[in-house]
């Protein structure tokens, strides 16, 4: 209300807009309102994220709270099975405590997930708005170039970027970046077309508002929700490319492990120590199901018209 | 026909070119001098510096590119670094093993996914509608690799039913049930994680049928139910199925790397694999390039099948 007070103020021609803010204010906060209320009434939805929240604790905390040093190699106890004394997820190849390996290793598969879907959401975006907007020929080269990554298979591109690149969590970053702009950019595009048409816009527009204005005061606002439910789909998407990488052994050098490597190098004892394979996939699973579970709630809860598949 | 399958060929030389020149750029971007890989530490720079006129990598680089794609087009990708023998002729060794697995994959994906879409449409919010949506969000979620090792788990070492990996087993000779043995696994675990969101994407496209006029129509002529959803509501369904089984094609083609890697069955995706742990760089770019362009031509046959499926495509 006092931002609107102000504007009104400070720009005369856009006292008319002044509703028309507010009007953009509610539907914030009834985006942040049926969000709370979506995770309040569905069990799972909150069970994902608190689930989320603990993992990101866990991986933040875990110098202080790794029960053994993740790189403390001990030939003796190689391969020892879940429940251990002292070691209660067993031990790998090397004897080295799986949890703790697990929670270092949370330190690297995190950013290596969450930082591509991050970006990829505000490039995507920035690139869906400006495609849409503009118009023309600008939009017509951006959409085939967009075409062309998205030519590839499913993690092919990353896999083949990250080949070239070398392994390295900025490279793995990077890799499972790229590939996830275009989606974000062609939602984005097809909203602001959309959008464009609209009375509000067009209104906007008559008033002689600019077009950043048009852009970040009127279509962005109402993008916010397509934006977030496919933030959070998108994040279980690069849960898997990223630990698919790790697991193509593109992601971190030893003795560093992200969960994919781990899960590649117990591969190998399959036979006799299973759990050195299971358990680290088990927690990418789990980590990708919490995103997927969180994207599906949202999606329920703020757009009935967006399809449920 | 004739000119809408014109039309439709002429439109993927674009994303075609988009793709050479993507894969070029990645070429390019591999770090060192390919000049002295290739003659080694003891080479001289004069050697070097001949080397590199005779590659043609003092060119500028449109030029380079232009070279390469003419030896691209005539199937020369290069030399693999560790085998040496050409990229294309490895790929082409391990082309049957993918078509066979990406091919079986998706007939397990289609003889699930299908039906249980069908009937998720028809009682929207039943249980069978409830439980597709759950395995739908499970598949999704699930790294195809994790899903292997659960299976050669369960089904070869505990049970003891399948072989734990490879093509063939050296002992048996090659035999069809031989292969069979060995494909089931992969392929099923290739195949169930796209089931769902195969089935999720026929349901919607059903249900988008459902509510056209002609089934209504349908339904108040009397026909039964079973008519008008498998003959009536499933052959308009057909084109948005087509496009989704194109599209999970891509996915199958992507996750086949991965499948191949932990089944040690040895197609394109193996090489890839083994390309990236002795950091072959061409086996692996030629194998992107090879994958993506398999991808387009999938594409394109889907294309070209709407225009059969749907006569109103062809002429609109």
């Amino acid at each position: 209300m006092a931002r609107s007070l102000r504007v009104s103020q400070t720009r005369p021609e856009a006292s008319g807009l002044s509703t028309e803010n507010r009007l953009i204010r509610t539907l914030d906060r009834s985006i942040t309102g049926r969000l709370r209320k979506s995770l309040l009434s569905d069990p799972f939805a909150m069970a994902a994220l608190v689930f989320l929240v603990l993992i990101g604790v866990a991986a933040l905390m875990a110098p202080q709270i790794a029960p053994h040093d993740p790189y403390e190699v001990n030939l003796m106890r190689r391969l020892s099975p879940i429940g251990t004394p002292g070691h209660l997820l067993g031990t790998d190849e090397l004897g080295r405590d799986i949890a703790s390996r697990l929670l270092w290793g949370g330190r690297i598969s995190l950013p290596v997930a969450i930082i591509p879907t991050v970006v990829a959401l505000v490039v995507g975006t920035a690139v869906g708005l400006a495609s849409g907007y503009v118009g023309g020929s600008p939009d017509q080269v951006i959409m085939r170039v967009l075409d062309v990554v998205m030519a590839f298979p499913y993690i092919l591109l990353a896999i083949g970027i990250a080949a070239v690149l070398g392994p390295g969590i900025f490279n793995a970053i990077l890799a499972v970046t790229v590939i996830g702009i275009p989606v974000i950019a062609r939602l984005m595009r097809s909203t602001v077309l959309s959008l464009r048409e609209q009375e509000f816009v067009l209104a906007a527009t008559a008033s002689g508002a600019t077009t950043s204005r048009i852009l970040f005061r009127h279509i962005l606002p109402n993008s916010v929700s397509i934006l977030i439910v496919y933030g959070s789909l998108g994040a279980g998407a690069k849960v898997i490319a990223s630990a698919s990488l790790g697991f193509l052994g593109l992601g971190v050098e030893p003795p560093q492990a992200d969960w994919g490597s781990m899960l590649a190098a117990g591969r190998v004892h399959l036979l006799v120590a299973p759990h050195a394979a299971t358990v680290p996939g088990l927690l990418i699973f789990a980590f990708a199901l919490a995103f997927n579970v969180l994207g599906e709630a949202f999606r329920d809860a703020l757009d009935p018209r967006m399809p449920t598949s | 026909m004739r000119r809408y399958v014109a039309v439709r060929i002429l439109s993927t030389l674009p994303v075609l070119v988009g793709i050479s020149v993507l894969v070029f750029a990645l070429v390019k971007a591999v770090p060192g001098d390919p000049a002295s890989a290739l003659l080694g530490p003891e080479a001289t720079p004069q050697d070097v510096a001949m080397l590199r006129d005779a590659l043609g990598l003092e060119k500028p680089l449109p030029m380079q590119y232009a070279l390469w794609l003419k030896k691209a087009l005539a199937a020369d990708l290069g030399r693999s670094i560790q085998k040496r023998v050409p990229v294309t002729d490895l790929l082409f060794s391990r082309l049957r093993n993918t078509v066979m697995l990406t091919v079986t994959a998706m007939a397990f994906a289609l003889a699930l996914g299908l039906p249980a879409g069908v009937l998720a449409a028809r009682r929207a919010g039943s249980a069978l509608d409830r439980a597709t949506m759950v395995v739908a969000l499970f598949g999704n979620s699930m790294p195809v690799f994790w899903l292997g090792i659960l299976l050669i788990l369960v089904f070869s070492v505990h049970l003891g039913w399948f072989p734990t990996g490879g093509t063939a087993s050296l002992r048996e000779g090659p035999s069809f049930g031989n292969t069979l043995r060995h494909l089931i696994l992969p392929s099923l675990a290739l195949g169930l994680v796209t089931v769902g969101g195969l089935a999720r994407l026929t349901r919607s496209a059903m249900l988008e049928i459902v509510g056209q006029d002609y089934i209504r129509t349908a339904r108040a002529k009397g026909l039964s139910q079973y008519r008008t959803i498998w003959y009536h509501a499933l052959k308009n369904a057909a084109v948005p199925i087509v496009t989704i089984v194109g599209a999970q094609f891509g996915f199958l083609l992507g996750g086949a790397v991965l499948t191949e890697t932990v089944f040690g069955w040895t197609g394109i995706g193996l090489l890839i694999y083994e390309g990236i742990a002795t950091r072959d760089l061409p086996v692996v770019l030629g194998g992107v390039l090879f994958v993506a362009l398999a991808f387009v031509i999938v594409n394109l046959v889907t294309d070209l099948m709407y225009g059969y499926l749907d006569p109103r495509i062809r002429y609109g």
